[in-house]
């Protein structure tokens, strides 16, 4: 007897079709998988067996081999216990022969025969709603597939729900109206700084990315951390796109899917795996789980260098490219990169009150680890100084903006610049403006990188004003943030 | 090795007559270039960490000094000395190294191209045999040459603790004028400078200045006043250097126009950043 049942193994963030086919045929007992199982999908035998067992079914006595077609695609994973599982349990005629056409199954086993998430869930719904598949899979998983939209869930318990029949498709839970999340740092409880505050904005509104470089101490990791706090909750689209990477690297999606943005700090000692993704099978790196976020990389310089250098191109194109002998993964990875550095070894270099005591040779060669392609990618340099303590202390109001009242000037210019203006950069700005930009582009000898970038700074100054055109003013503010070489 | 190296034996003739009158001057130079130039010149010495103040104030007295045929007497490292050998050479004058290494060896390596010049042209000068390694006590002690060297010392730029000390003590040892460029009270770069100052050496403001403690002619100065937009941003940059927030807070001006103004005045060229992130008059 012979029977089949659909599931998918993700490749990248997709979800591929994999049929699960089981040949149940006389001679002696043997269970064995063949199809490219990777160590995970072999030790299925023994949670399948056991399942069975457990829910009151009966694991066949005579020879089974299942196959996973495509039989050259390598497939990885616990999730296809639960489409083994029923494979088998259709082919011995337990369940209805054809019980699971136009349903794909994807869900781990227990001994006890529950059925578990596995990574990916959210993939694998979006999968099944582009092929016009029922997804049957972990009960426990609704809340997170549900934020699919089309998506006929059928959330199973426990193996043995399956002899009152198929389990019921969910009702969709109406997703909640996202909150902004309640941020760990706010603008008002940092005193001084203005001149940084003023970039974070600009940062969150035009999602620019920003280096801060100060002694120890000055508040840079502070200030990184308030920026979380000025960007909007995440809209619909982004929901999804982000918490369908946190779903394929097993991690928990439920944050994003409520709206809130990532905000992704590593170590300092990532590997260029761990930062722009790698490994076998191929996961998501730190800043694709920032997809949509912000991406905060204090001590900049302590990164290996290798690690930095292979930040260039997701940081500039937004998505990451990985190609292995395999084939190549996509993974996106759209991100407000915000790093923080000392100056120099020491760390005092350029305080106006303690002396740098590094040779200084030691400080070019500190700066330059992070290399001319990277820092030419950093939109605004700001350098953070300690503050005085008179200011610190003082209990008079903060100046500046709170962090709710930037996070509303930040959704404004936000949806200013998406609806409210003529799109495109170069048709709006002033003749004045084109004057100044082009004297400073000279002298400062900038890339045509640069002048973009500066451009696309511009732009987010006049969308704060709700400006249609980008003024002399703009670009000379984009200027001010702008380092105009390495120093 | 060039046919251009020469080496002076203490008291032969050739070695330069004021260097033997110091109180402790070396057996013997070992030099690359030409040795007849090696009359007493203007020795110009500062921070390696210089800021836009100092190089500039570096310049504006070197080029003078090309300018009146007097030879520039330095150290080739990075910062105030380098600067002060490219003004004299763009000047088209005279100047003169003196390494704590072998007068071959190219060190600090990013002054190769300036020792390369002065090799070919003027005159690289130690007192340690060719292909010496450069070595942490030896220019302590190749201060004193170039003290030597000099009718008069110029320090241009110095924090504290400074190398430069040990260049100024030499000078007086010998009998040689010291001249200092003041400084901001509140720049660390010029905390050094300022001390020389209140301990007795000479302040110099202008080039004409220079030219009379030297017995020279001022007519071919250039004038140091910089002319300044009369704006209060660049005023108040002018007088001393600041960050944007201090300057902000300072003048009761948002930040905001603060920053468009400092970009405005940076692209213009009116001020420059300095890599501390302060800005001031460059």
């Amino acid at each position: 007897m012979q029977a089949a049942v659909t599931t998918a193994t993700l490749h990248g963030v997709d979800a591929v079709r994999v049929e699960v086919q089981a040949d149940v045929s006389p001679g002696l007992p043997v269970f064995g998988i063949v199809g490219l199982p990777d160590v995970a999908v072999q030790e299925a035998r023994d949670r399948v067996r056991a399942a069975l067992r457990t829910s009151g079914y009966e694991f066949p006595n005579s020879r089974v081999i299942v196959n996973l077609a495509p039989a050259p695609l390598r497939k990885h994973g616990t999730g296809f216990d639960l489409p083994i599982a029923l494979a088998v349990l259709c082919a011995t005629g337990q369940l209805p022969a054809r019980a699971f056409d136009n349903v794909a199954a994807v869900g781990e086993l227990g001994l006890d025969a529950t059925v578990r998430e596995v990574p990916g869930m959210l993939a694998h719904a979006i999968g099944a709603v582009t092929r016009g598949d029922a997804l049957l899979g972990p009960a426990d998983a609704h809340d997170v597939v549900s934020a699919v939209p089309g998506l006929s869930f059928r959330g199973l318990q426990h193996l043995a729900a399956l002899r009152q029949g198929l389990p019921a498709v969910s009702a969709t839970t109406e997703a909640e109206v996202p909150q902004a999340c309640d941020p760990q740092v706010r603008l008002e409880d940092i005193a001084g700084h203005d001149i940084a505050k003023r970039c974070l904005i600009v940062a969150a509104a035009g999602g620019h990315h920003v280096l801060l470089t100060g002694p120890p101490g000055s508040g840079k990791t502070l200030l990184a951390r308030a920026l979380a706090g000025l960007l909007p909750p995440l809209n619909e689209r982004e929901r999804l796109e982000s918490a369908l990477i946190h779903s394929v690297a097993g991690l928990d999606p439920r944050p994003c899917i409520e709206g809130r943005r990532p905000f992704r700090a590593p170590h300092h000692s990532s590997t260029v795996a761990g930062l722009v993704g790698g490994g076998t099978p191929p996961r998501p790196g730190e800043i694709s789980l920032a997809h949509n976020g912000v991406l905060f990389l204090d001590e900049l310089p302590e990164f290996p260098p290798a690690a930095l250098q292979a930040l260039r191109q997701p940081v500039e194109e937004g998505v990451v490219t990985l190609v292995r002998a395999h084939g190549a993964v996509r993974y996106p990875g759209r991100v407000t990169l915000v790093s923080a550095m000392n100056p120099c070894p020491c760390g005092y270099a350029g305080d106006p009150q303690r002396v740098c005591t590094c040779a200084s040779g030691a400080v070019t060669r500190y700066q330059s680890r992070i290399g001319g392609p990277l820092f030419d990618r950093m939109d605004m340099t700001i350098r953070v100084d300690r503050i005085d303590p008179e200011l610190l202390l003082s209990d008079s109001p903060r100046q500046g903006p709170t962090t709710d009242e930037a996070r509303s000037i930040v959704s404004g210019a936000l949806s200013f610049a998406a609806a409210g203006r003529p799109q495109g950069l170069r048709g709006t700005l002033t003749r004045t403006a084109r004057v100044q930009l082009e004297g400073a582009a000279r002298t400062a000898r900038m890339s045509g990188r640069a002048v973009t970038r500066l451009l696309r700074v511009a732009r987010t100054l006049a969308d704060l004003e709700r400006s249609t055109s980008i003024q002399d003013v703009h670009v000379a503010e984009a200027l001010a943030y702008r380092s105009w070489e390495p120093s | 090795m060039s046919a251009r190296t020469f080496v002076l034996e203490l008291g032969q003739p050739g070695y330069p007559p004021q260097l033997a009158d110091t109180p402790d001057p070396p057996k013997r130079l070992y030099g690359i270039g030409d040795p007849s130039l090696l009359a007493p010149g203007l020795a110009i010495v500062g921070a390696r960490k210089a800021t836009p103040y100092g190089l500039r104030a570096t310049r504006l007295f070197a080029s003078w000094a090309a300018g009146v045929e007097l030879a520039v007497i330095s150290g080739a490292a990075i910062g105030c000395d380098g600067e002060a050998h490219r003004a004299a050479i763009d000047a088209g004058g005279t100047t003169i190294a003196v390494l704590g290494c072998g007068a071959d060896v190219d060190y600090p390596r990013r002054s190769a191209g300036i020792l390369a010049h002065m090799r070919q042209h003027t005159a690289v000068l130690s007192e340690l045999p060719f292909g010496t390694p450069p070595a942490r006590w030896a220019f302590v002690r190749r201060n004193r040459i170039i003290a030597g060297l000099s009718r008069a010392l110029l320090v241009v730029e110095a924090g504290l603790p400074s190398g430069t000390f040990s260049t100024a003590d030499a000078a007086l040892d010998a009998g040689r004028d010291v001249f200092v460029v003041p400084g901001s009270i509140f720049s660390p770069e010029s905390r050094g400078s300022n001390r020389l100052m209140s301990q007795g050496a000479v302040p110099v403001t202008d080039v004409s200045e220079l030219a009379n403690a030297l017995g020279m002619s001022g007519t071919r100065a250039i004038h140091s006043s910089v002319q300044i937009e009369c704006d209060s941003v660049a005023r108040a940059l002018a007088a001393d250097p600041q960050r944007p927030d201090d300057l902000a807070r300072a003048l009761g001006i948002d930040i905001v126009s603060a920053a468009r103004t400092l970009g405005r005045l940076e692209a213009s060229g009116a001020i420059v950043r300095y890599p501390d992130g302060r800005y001031g008059v460059g």
